[in-house]
């Protein structure tokens, strides 16, 4: 547990707010195991393992910055809409701190412990993989869910805004 | 004799600092594994702002081997460091599955939204954003994900504290309001509950 914690121990050195407008409208679990083996170089003796396990949370959905006249025809005495919006993508990803399980690691005994820099670059390498894994996303479809998502969301809204004829396409 | 003597710690001194290099500059790999999706579910969030911010995470530890939290600006020779260079973003707006069609209404071509207060969505910190500068000391993985875990409520804090929920209900007001006038609304009118 962490104690004696204060705000001036943790120096800002950059923050600002910035305005932006998206809608997530799926979120996908993502589970990884990370295993790293190092044999080590021919001037040292054994060999390290460690073993983790994290769960990576994807959020996808589009982007509405940009939404303009241009995305939108609307004819009122129709009660009709047509909206163009852009396709799906992901939004943002995170591993949380938490979701990081240490299962079990080895250590030679002429070897030093994994540092907190090198557990970091497993995490990164992790990362990586699964942000990279555009196969897995496709074959998922968590993209065309989004979409799918994104059109229940929004014919929800305009038909509440009272029109009936409504019609929403990805470009 | 001396000739050689110096030769031989140069030529030592050259492995050494051939193998110190090598050290720095290996990567262990890890090794290639599924991913494998656990779940998939539908969301509803309308992020509206964003708040970024880098963190310096300084921590040592107590005589009890609590980790505790530092301001010690050169490093004490008996105490253990862990030094974090943190990026990370928070995201705020509003979850709209708490919408009900109550909230939209219309009367004369003026659009009423009623939404919810925003809120916190998300803190995020990708890995790539985080950085170990000083690791003096062993640092057990517990340990590392209490400063990471630490690193996230701060920004979460310090969002809030800078007024991410006022700026997130602005944003909204405005991208609403615009995406409304553009559907051919004459007014626009947006509330909070």
């Amino acid at each position: 547990m962490l104690k004696n914690w204060t705000k001036a121990q943790i120096r800002d050195r950059v923050a600002k707010v910035t305005e932006m407008a998206e809608l997530g409208t799926v979120e996908c679990k993502i589970r990884k195991v990370v295993k790293a083996n190092d044999k080590g170089e021919f001037y040292k003796i054994g060999s390290r393992t460690i073993v983790m396990t994290c769960l990576a949370t994807l959020k996808a959905g589009i982007r509405l910055e940009g939404f303009s006249e241009d995305n939108v025809k609307v004819d009122i005495r129709r009660s009709s809409v047509k909206i163009t919006l852009p396709h799906a993508e992901v939004l943002s990803f995170n591993i949380p701190p938490e979701e990081v399980v240490e299962e079990w690691y080895g250590v030679g005994l002429f070897r030093s412990d994994f540092t907190d820099a090198e557990r970091n670059d497993f995490l990164r390498q992790a990362e990586d993989d699964i942000y990279n894994d555009r196969e897995l996303i496709r074959s998922v479809g968590i993209l065309d869910d989004a979409e799918r998502g994104a059109e229940e969301i929004l014919r929800t809204l305009l038909s509440g805004a009272g029109f009936t004829d409504i019609d929403i396409e990805f470009k | 004799m001396k000739t050689l003597l110096v030769l031989i710690i140069i030529v030592l001194a050259a492995v050494v600092a051939a193998i110190w290099l090598r050290e720095r500059a290996r990567r262990i790999r890890i090794e290639s594994t599924d991913n494998i999706v656990e779940e998939i579910h539908k969301i509803g969030e309308l992020t509206t702002a964003r708040y970024y911010e880098e963190l310096l995470v300084k921590t040592s530890r107590d005589a009890s081997g609590e980790i505790v939290f530092t301001d010690d600006r050169t490093p004490h020779l008996t105490k253990s460091y862990l030094i974090k260079s943190v990026k990370g973003t928070v995201r705020a707006g509003f979850n709209l599955k708490e919408a009900v069609p109550e909230d939209i209404k219309v009367a004369d071509n003026v659009l009423t939204l009623r939404l919810p207060h925003a809120i916190i969505l998300e803190t995020i910190v990708r890995q790539q954003d985080v950085e170990t500068l000083v690791e003096k000391g062993k640092w057990l993985h517990e340990q590392s994900v209490d400063v990471m875990q630490k690193a996230y409520d701060t920004l979460r804090e310090n969002a809030l504290e800078n007024g991410i929920l006022a700026s997130a209900e602005l944003s909204a007001r405005s991208n609403l309001f615009h995406i409304c006038k553009v559907l051919g609304f004459r007014d626009v009118k947006i509330e909070f509950k």
